[in-house]
């Protein structure tokens, strides 16, 4: 998945770990980006009696890089706070919950936003910011959109915030991607080990489809992120944090005391899941992009690409060649470490400089694309993915025809890509997603209900 | 869209580097920690001098809401010593939002021999 359960240590630890994180313009207000970082994967909509909530011992941190130094220049962190009108009833709610503030709402969660910023200190822009409750079912939550869309709140300075239950908006045949990469599109070309179990194409099948999320979203003018008008290209991640010591009683609640340590990390979709090996991904989770130097070598020289030929025997010979040239991947590095150059893509940069650090990066004057292609620049639509990441675009495709070295010409003409590699897919779209995306934040659809979820 | 949240902003000055209460540990400090227990343990109020490391700041409830569990503790009150493993007598100091290192090999020893 793009960052779900994708290191050993924060697969055992949901809330506080990242899922996917979303940056753009927004297309209803483009002088402000949208950045949205979730939290909590794969949340069975009726998760009662204890519905899916943040971790109110976890820091979440969206952080914006806007000198390319891989250094977070302005966070906004998100605390959060949960309390219980009753204590003597095993209930989350007791009658319908009509309003943020309903009596028979009984565990809800609130927040405080902070912004921070390295060369200037810390201010809380709010506090006591209300969470929507989790979408129960029609006589628990009725008319759930407005209660939720009731939770998006306006804050000084023309900013927005929301946090809250979703609908996950991210499409993957996980199923397949994590059967040795048999992707059902393409599964009768598949080495199958020799089993020979498949022999015709079938749909993809979106394995996050009628399930949740927990996102935090922030909608900020651009003129808050930017460096200068001349820098309009800012990078982008999220962390989560917990305090580094813990100790558990069987009488009272955990202590929790010490710094806050970083356990989960998150700028571009999949890079941690499918770049970087397994017996390193807890690290990375702890470090800031920074010091992704020392992962570059996984992203020069990934995995994937040398595994693609040996699974789709005769599909992918000009890959193969590539793998057995040696040749570092200066495209992958571009895409993911330090942006796009200008001159590369006509029109078009995302790049923040030498340093290598994978961040989600994000030119701030391109404007929202008026038809918009999921499949962002490498469909020609300099918008999306990446350019930051829409909540619609197809990540999962783009990355692979990139690691199948659809983008490696950008680098060296004299390549060919095979013609696999314009043609690689899971098989999704948008459309494999129940919810539908909203047009205005926050942009990721309502939240399933427990009640009609799982059908 | 929300009206019903009345958002209150306050600056505050940025957290300065380094970890208060630092230069306030003392051998006797510590000392009255082990005596409460165990490698990675948590004393309540074993260093009531030291100074008080800047807090996050706290969402508010609403009135007439209990926090999450009724009685939770307070965890700026608690100090956990992780006594390291490396047998070089490093004891690391946690307390609120703050973590000090310290080298004793003796006391590392003592409390090492109060769990066996």
């Amino acid at each position: 998945m793009s960052s779900h359960r994708e290191a050993p240590e924060i697969s055992k630890d949901p809330v506080a770990d990242s899922t996917d994180l979303y940056a753009f313009v927004s297309p209803d207000k483009p002088d402000t980006v949208t950045l949205i970082a979730n939290y909590i994967p794969l949340e069975e909509p009726p998760g009662g009696p204890n519905f899916y909530e943040f971790g109110e011992d976890v820091q979440y941190d969206i952080n914006i890089d806007n000198d390319g130094d891989g250094q977070p220049d302005i966070t906004y962190r998100f605390t959060f706070h949960t309390t219980v009108r009753d204590r003597d009833t095993f209930l989350y709610n007791t009658a319908p919950i009509l309003s943020l503030d309903s009596p028979s709402w009984n565990r809800r969660q609130f927040y405080t936003v902070t912004l921070i910023k390295s060369d200037w200190g810390q201010q809380v822009l709010a506090h006591g910011l209300a969470c929507p409750p989790c979408n129960i079912g029609p006589l628990s939550t009725p008319n759930y959109h407005n209660l939720a869309a009731s939770a998006v709140h306006k804050l000084a300075g023309g900013v927005k915030v929301f946090a809250g239950q979703r609908a996950e908006g991210f499409y993957v045949d996980l199923g397949a991607i994590f059967d040795l990469g048999n992707l059902r599109p393409f599964q009768q070309l598949h080495n199958q080990y020799g089993m020979n179990v498949f022999t015709k194409p079938a749909p993809g099948v979106n394995a996050t489809n009628q399930l949740n999320v927990h996102s935090i979203a922030i909608q900020v003018p651009i003129s808050d992120l930017v460096r200068s008008g001349r820098h309009p290209v800012i990078g982008v991640w999220t962390t989560a944090s917990r305090q580094g010591a813990s100790v558990r009683n069987a009488d009272v609640a955990a202590v929790n005391v010490g710094p806050f340590v970083q356990v989960s990390r998150l700028g571009n979709p999949l890079f941690n899941e499918v770049i970087v090996p397994m017996g390193r991904k807890d690290r990375w989770n702890a470090l800031p992009p920074a010091d992704d130097k020392r992962f570059a070598s996984y992203v020069t020289h990934p995995e994937l690409a040398a595994l693609l030929p040996g699974l789709y025997p005769g599909v992918f010979p000009n890959l193969a060649a590539l793998v057995q040239s040696g040749k570092p991947r200066a495209d992958l590095q571009a895409i993911l470490l330090t942006g796009i150059p200008s001159g590369i893509v006509p029109g078009f940069t995302n790049f923040t400089g030498t340093v290598l650090a994978d961040m989600l990066r994000l030119n701030t004057s391109i404007r929202p694309a008026s038809k918009p292609n999921i499949l962002g620049v490498v469909g020609g639509d300099l918008a999306g993915y990446p350019n930051g990441r829409r909540v619609f675009d197809d990540v999962v495709t783009i990355e692979l025809r990139a690691i199948a070295g659809l983008t490696y010409p950008l680098v060296d003409k004299t390549f060919t890509p095979d013609g696999a590699a314009s043609a690689v897919t899971d098989g999704l779209t948008p459309a494999s997603v129940k919810a539908p995306f909203l047009n205005k934040f926050p942009y990721l659809g309502v939240a399933y209900d427990g009640f009609f979820n799982p059908s | 869209m929300s009206g019903n949240d009345q958002p209150t902003g306050r600056s505050e000055h940025p957290q300065a580097p380094g970890h208060p209460g630092q230069s306030r540990m003392s051998r006797r400090s510590l000392l009255g920690a082990a005596g409460v227990g165990a490698a990675g343990l948590a004393a309540a109020g074993a260093f009531g001098g030291l100074a008080a490391a800047p807090a996050g700041a706290a969402a508010e409830p609403a009135h007439g809401d209990h926090d999450r569990d009724g009685e939770r503790p307070d965890s700026g009150d608690h100090v956990v010593v992780h006594v390291r493993g490396d047998r070089v007598g490093e004891l690391d100091v946690y307390r609120g939002t703050s973590h000090s290192r310290v080298q004793d090999p003796d006391l590392a020893a003592r409390l090492r021999r109060t769990i066996r």
